[in-house]
């Protein structure tokens, strides 16, 4: 995993990739086979532990106006993202007890696409589920008394509740909403041009489940 | 007399369009992901550098500041950092300030970064996030261009690759300002 542009990252970059040294040939033949046990043996550990915790199939949709991905993370890489920012135990715990879901969207179109969570439906068992707003966390933060600094680092990697993304742009970020047991689907409403003139877009994702 | 006044009305809007192209570069001539802005006025902004020094943009007024805000957990902002690195000698005795705000982290944490990253930058440091607060840039990284009035004229969106020249041009024809 590479924390460092990590899709948790509100400003994750779509097409960025890990970068490893690759001129130096640090892997010498006779380490392949020892390579492959190793994998061999990681791989069938891991198999036979329970299903994997985040979502498997990709969310991704992709037309000529716009694409669209849903990054689902496990309950230990989203611990992990924020253990590794120094976020203290008890805040960690609050953000777990909810289910995020990172959309990253990018506008394709030649005008503006308005990135409008509140314009976005969720719904699970025939139910609207209701999102978990921006001004929520400000309860637990104040009774885990987490810091100033930590708080703008957990802004900052939240969905922004209202973005115009110009050409090109993209936009990424966390969205909360209250723990699902079953799969549910998202609604996503894109308002286009800059005053919203434009031919409003739905992109819908089903079957979406929450990280265990 | 006539022939004057015609020749001095020929001037003046002469002198117009001079002054308009050197005052503001047309959008269409914008490179990638630089974004207009309204000129409104810069929000205050003084911290201290990780030498402890203090930085005041008001003392900025009379050249133009590139004011960007980065994370060291933000991907693009990693990729950024070196092409910055890279553009800062080419304006030192320009009338670019170049000024980098670290986002709500420890010194340590920038000090860590910056040296791996970009050894040659002395980024400020924005300890509890409150600064970057004040400024909203639209994510991280984001850079702002403050005009020698202390105006918000640009915004760059996102990571951009400085030292490619379409982005050397854009700073260079602001300092040529």
């Amino acid at each position: 995993m590479c924390l460092n542009n990590n899709p948790q990252s509100a400003f994750y970059d779509f097409n960025r990739a890990c970068k490893t040294n690759m001129n130096k040939p640090w892997l010498t033949i006779r380490h392949y086979g020892l390579l492959l046990i190793l994998s061999v043996s990681a791989i069938t550990a891991y198999a036979a532990q329970e299903a994997p915790a985040a979502q498997e199939a990709p969310l991704e949709y992709e037309d000529n106006d716009v694409y669209m991905r849903l990054v689902i993370r496990s309950k230990d890489q989203l611990s992990a993202f924020y253990v590794g920012r120094g976020f203290p135990q008890n805040a960690i715990d609050e953000i777990l007890k909810t289910c995020f879901i990172t959309p990253l969207v990018r506008n394709k179109t030649l005008d503006a696409l308005w990135v409008e969570p509140d314009s976005w439906s969720f719904i699970g068992d025939n139910q609207p589920i209701a999102r978990i707003k921006r001004d929520y966390w400000d309860k637990p933060w104040k009774d885990t008394g987490l810091s100033l600094a930590h708080q703008s680092t957990f802004g900052w990697t939240l969905m922004p509740e209202t973005r115009d993304l110009r050409i090109d742009e993209g936009v990424g970020g966390t969205i909360a909403i209250p723990m699902q047991e079953t799969p549910f689907t998202l609604k996503a409403r894109f308002n286009t041009g800059l005053n919203k003139e434009g031919k409003a877009k739905i992109i819908e994702f089903k079957d979406i489940t929450c990280a265990n | 007399m006539r022939k004057l006044t015609a020749n001095l009305k020929i001037f003046l809007c002469m002198s117009l369009m001079v002054f308009s192209a050197t005052t503001a570069i047309a959008d269409d001539q914008l490179p990638k992901g630089i974004m207009k802005l309204k000129g409104q006025p810069a929000p205050p902004l003084r911290l201290n550098n990780l030498d402890g020094e203090e930085w005041n943009i008001e003392q900025a007024r009379g050249h133009w500041v590139f004011l960007h805000f980065w994370a060291s957990w933000c991907g693009p902002c990693r990729e950024e950092m070196p092409t910055i690195q890279a553009i800062v000698p080419a304006f030192e005795d320009t009338s670019l300030e170049i000024v980098l705000v670290n986002t709500a982290e420890t010194e340590d944490t920038v000090f860590e970064f910056i040296g791996v990253v970009a050894p040659g930058l002395n980024p400020l440091v924005d300890a509890d996030g409150q600064a970057t607060e004040l400024w909203q840039p639209r994510g991280l990284p984001a850079t702002f261009f403050v005009d020698p009035d202390g105006k918000l004229q640009y915004l760059a969106l996102g990571g951009r690759a400085w030292h490619e020249p379409a982005y050397l041009n854009f700073l260079k024809k602001l300092t040529s300002k």
